[in-house]
């Protein structure tokens, strides 16, 4: 377990929870572990679940930089049905590369594992984010301006 | 000083410490917020999309495995969620690219489980079941353009000297005296690189309980850190430097020069280690000594530290990169025109040697690199 978790996400102080949590799931579970000679195959379902979880809880910002009052939600019920449509317009300003790396970013991998799924590099991930984030700016701009309580503005 | 958007948007985990400093930044600056809170926005949409559309985690990760597990190894509720997520799953890597990336990754994430316990439970195939380890990691490893790619050729002894000592029931200092004649790299055993220059001398003081990390440094080197529970400190005799998972080369004659390559370091007097200057990427700090307030100045290209054998560009432009590697490798390179002035932030090792560089810097811009059949190289913008 612990050399697959080394592996994984490299040696650093996360790989002894990781090991001890997956521990635990195997435990938890040895009541539905009807061959012995699967122990490998149930191990390692243990160890990737507890993998995927631990890219889920890997990124933390949004909450840590806004007041809770204050963070920028996104809901299909908030105002008037034209709301959302710059949002959409803002996803659909996004290149197909560009939505893959924010997807890929959003289920919790690093740019660096990016870069290596998508075949690039580091910085060419970091790049195209920052493309992504100019082209997206000014339809984003006008859907916060109506959050905000201002009116929307016709182009 | 503060984080800029570009820092923060490429920050890839956020320390205790990067969350701090991005609120200073935040409260700071209108416009910094209200273009992070744009991003937040975009990400939490699409993030949004992806929970309406995409199988979950775990159903993700039965996908990925489903020919390596039979009925016996699935609980009803796992077979249930792999019907469920195998009858959409056409539609949802349609609707969602990187669902079929992510299958991938699972996949190979499963074949490093089988490396890792074919190691630890066949000693009898070790050797023959080495190489598909070998081979997953060899393909996983990423070209990386800002961090170092530094190799783990740390002198063997030394590294088992210091898990010897470095224990828990340990607390000895571990003192690393460079070679007379040589750059040494080491790594520590909290996976912090340091590439350390001749007479240069590194005093580790680290507590694995309360998991402080200090070193008491003079000399010249260039430390890795690698990101911890704690921060990283690095003491010299005038000066005091805290570092939060970062690339950064120390200098200490007449005082200390700090040269920050990526990350954040704060650097203060160790008479008054309260006073402390944050330095950014671009960033060199000098104290001389006997002073308390430290000199910030920018560089765009890391000169001083050659004993590293890095190369290290911030914002460079391309002529004067090409410049640089011309030299250092003694080969003919030209940049187009159209490219000459556009930046260009990476640190690189020596070692990979010119046509390696090249490709990664290549990449980087999204230009085209030529190789003519007398060595030379010439790089232009993609047509």
């Amino acid at each position: 377990m612990r050399g697959f978790f080394i592996s994984r996400i490299g040696r650093r102080p996360d790989v002894d929870d990781l090991v001890q949590n997956a521990l635990m799931r195997v435990h938890r579970g040895f009541t539905d572990l009807k061959d012995d000679s699967r122990l490998k195959a149930f191990a390692m379902k243990g160890a990737l679940y507890e993998l995927q979880d631990f890219y889920r809880g890997r990124y933390t910002p949004k909450e840590a930089l806004f007041d809770i009052h204050d963070a920028p939600e996104i809901s299909d019920d908030q105002g008037p049905a034209g709301a959302g449509l710059d949002v959409e317009k803002a996803l659909s300003a996004l290149s197909e590369k560009a939505r893959q790396i924010i997807e890929l970013r959003e289920y919790g991998y690093k740019y660096e594992e990016i870069a290596e799924m998508v075949g690039s590099t580091e910085a060419a991930i970091k790049m195209q984010v920052k493309r992504a984030f100019d082209r997206m700016r000014a339809a984003l701009g006008l859907f916060l301006l109506w959050m905000a309580g201002f009116p929307m503005i016709e182009r | 000083m503060s984080y800029d958007l570009e820092h923060i948007l490429s920050l890839d985990e956020w320390t205790d410490s990067d969350r701090d400093a991005v609120r200073l930044a935040v409260q700071a600056d209108p416009d910094l917020r209200q273009a992070l809170q744009r991003w937040f926005v975009l990400s939490a949409a699409l993030s949004e999309r992806w929970h309406a559309h995409a199988p979950s985690r775990y159903a993700l990760v039965l996908l990925a495995c489903k020919d390596r597990w039979n009925d016996t190894d699935l609980s009803n509720d796992e077979r249930s969620q792999l019907e469920d997520a195998a009858s959409c799953l056409e539609q949802a890597a349609g609707n969602h690219s990187a669902v079929t990336i992510i299958l991938d990754r699972i996949a190979r994430d499963a074949v490093a489980f089988d490396s890792a316990w074919n190691e630890a439970f066949v000693p009898v195939s070790r050797g023959s079941d080495r190489g598909p380890l070998r081979q997953e990691r060899a393909t996983a490893r990423p070209l990386r353009l800002v961090r170092l790619a530094m190799a783990a050729a740390a002198v063997v002894a030394l590294i088992l000297v210091g898990r010897n000592v470095l224990t828990p029931d340990g607390g000895a200092p571990f003192a690393v005296y460079s070679p007379e004649d040589a750059m040494q790299k080491v790594t520590l055993v909290d996976g912090t690189e340091v590439r350390l220059a001749t007479g240069s001398r590194l005093d580790v003081f680290f507590d694995l309980e309360s998991q402080e990390r200090r070193v008491l440094f003079e000399g010249s080197a260039f430390f890795d850190v690698a990101e911890g529970p704690r921060t990283f400190r690095v003491e010299t005799a005038n000066a005091v430097t805290t570092v939060w998972g970062t690339s950064f080369g120390v200098h200490t004659e007449s005082g200390t020069d700090v040269t920050l390559v990526s990350g954040r370091v704060s650097i203060a007097s160790i008479q008054t280690p309260d006073h402390a200057t944050i330095l950014t990427p671009g960033d060199q700090g000098r104290l001389p000594v006997g002073a308390s307030d430290v000199e910030v100045q920018s560089f765009s290209q890391l000169e001083g530290f050659d004993f590293a054998e890095l190369l290290v560009f911030r914002n460079t432009p391309m002529r004067e990169v090409v410049q640089r590697l011309t030299e250092e490798f003694e080969v003919s390179i030209t940049v187009s025109e159209d490219l000459s002035e556009a930046p260009l932030t990476g640190t690189f090792e020596s070692e990979r040697g010119t046509k390696a560089i090249l490709q990664i810097i290549v990449a980087a811009l999204g230009a085209n690199l030529d190789e003519s059949q007398n060595g030379s190289f010439h790089i232009s913008e993609q047509k």
